[in-house]
């Protein structure tokens, strides 16, 4: 049976139609609405923080590190941080030195409190978990007098294992800056949770948590691309 | 930006202070089994300048508590009693021990921890000597060394 070329017309129209009437809806919802919650894998990003190759630039100590994050559903944000914790610190008026370098690690997640209805901005929450094993140098750059005995002696201590492990709850800022690439600034309250040296004193400096001390506050200023 | 990323690693470096401990005297406690009613003087022989007095003339105490050197093997104490009638007894004390350094941090003055391994003394007013505590550090609320001194000079 042929069918006419005018019916087929109208079967190839009434086709296209129905093809075309979602088509429309999807163009309508290319902006990602976030103020719905989902948890949709979205991608991820790669950063790295400009504040610890600063604070190695100016004073005695710092780091360098670089995340990666997941995204989902641009709302829960599961992140690694990893890094390179120096210092090289000399005390002029009481002739100590103290050195170290060692790698660390954090692991925690983000989450964007920001109820927008696109992901230009975020106010993430976060919490992290640091590690850091490492050794450490102190020495005397001057002779020590005994005040009592008036004998002369020298500090003088090498790899001098030890390690830390830690808690931050952070605050921050992200912002996409041109297509990809977001920059952010983050405030974080750490605390030491568990520490050990194994020598009689404390650490001056531990890799990615800071100087010594039960708690700590510091901060991250990060430039991050989306993949 | 580039004022606020300084600004942040400024403001960093400067919250992390350090409060070096008060409690930073590390003092050996010699302590007595009774009231010593007789004045005890305690010195030492310093290499560089000869003799020193590290206790003088303390009288109706149960203990005392003194320095120890930094890194001395063995502190040689010399002990002299008196007693009421003016009677003197010169007793020397050797005590032997390992010298570990501590270091509370780079910004404060670093001591030394000891552990006590030997005692050796003369008995003219001395009866015996026993360690009770080897480990000296800040904790001076427990004797390491007690002495038992003779009932009558």
């Amino acid at each position: 049976m042929r069918i006419s070329k005018y019916i087929l017309k109208h079967i190839f129209s009434l086709l296209f139609l129905a093809l075309a009437l979602p088509l429309s809806a999807q163009e309508k919802n290319l902006q990602p609405d976030i103020s719905i919650e989902n948890t949709t894998f979205q991608g991820i990003s790669v950063s790295a923080d400009l504040v610890g190759p600063l604070q190695l630039l100016i004073g005695d100590y710092g780091q360098v590190e670089g995340s990666v994050k997941a995204n989902f559903g641009h709302r829960y944000f599961p992140v690694v941080e990893a890094g390179y914790g120096k210092a090289d610190a000399i005390d002029d008026v009481i002739h100590l030195r103290y050195a170290t370098a060692a790698p660390y690690i954090k692991i925690g997640g983000d989450y964007n409190v920001l109820r927008s209805k696109d992901d230009r901005y975020r106010a993430l929450a976060g919490l992290r978990y640091g590690f850091s094993k490492y050794k450490f140098d102190i020495s005397s750059t001057e002779d020590l007098m005994d005040p009592v005995w008036q004998t002369l002696s020298k500090i003088d201590l090498h790899d001098v294992k030890a390690s830390c492990g830690w808690i931050e709850a952070l605050f921050g800022i992200d912002i996409q800056l041109y297509g990809p690439v977001r920059v952010g600034w983050s405030i974080r309250y750490k605390l030491r949770l568990h520490h050990k040296e194994d020598f009689q004193g404390k650490s001056w400096y531990v890799p990615g948590y800071g100087k010594q001390g039960t708690s700590q506050l510091g901060g991250t200023f990060n430039i991050a691309v989306e993949i | 930006m580039q004022i606020g990323i300084y600004s942040l690693a400024l403001f960093i470096s400067a919250c992390s202070t350090i409060d070096c401990t008060l409690n930073s005297r590390v003092l050996s406690v010699y302590a007595f089994e009774d009231t010593l009613s007789d004045a005890i003087t305690v010195s030492t022989t310093r290499y560089s300048e000869g003799d020193t007095v590290l206790l003088n003339k303390l009288v109706n105490a149960t203990s005392f508590s003194i320095p120890m050197s930094y890194t001395n093997g063995t502190d040689i104490l010399y002990i002299e009693r008196t007693n009421t009638t003016g009677h003197r007894t010169l007793d020397t004390l050797q005590v032997a021990k390992i010298n570990v350094p501590y270091i509370e941090s780079i910004e404060c003055n670093p001591t030394y921890i000891h552990t006590l391994t030997n005692v050796a003394y003369t008995q003219y007013g001395i009866d015996s000597v026993r360690i009770e505590n080897p480990t000296v550090s800040f904790d001076k609320t427990h004797a390491h060394i007690k002495i038992y001194f003779k009932t009558h000079i």
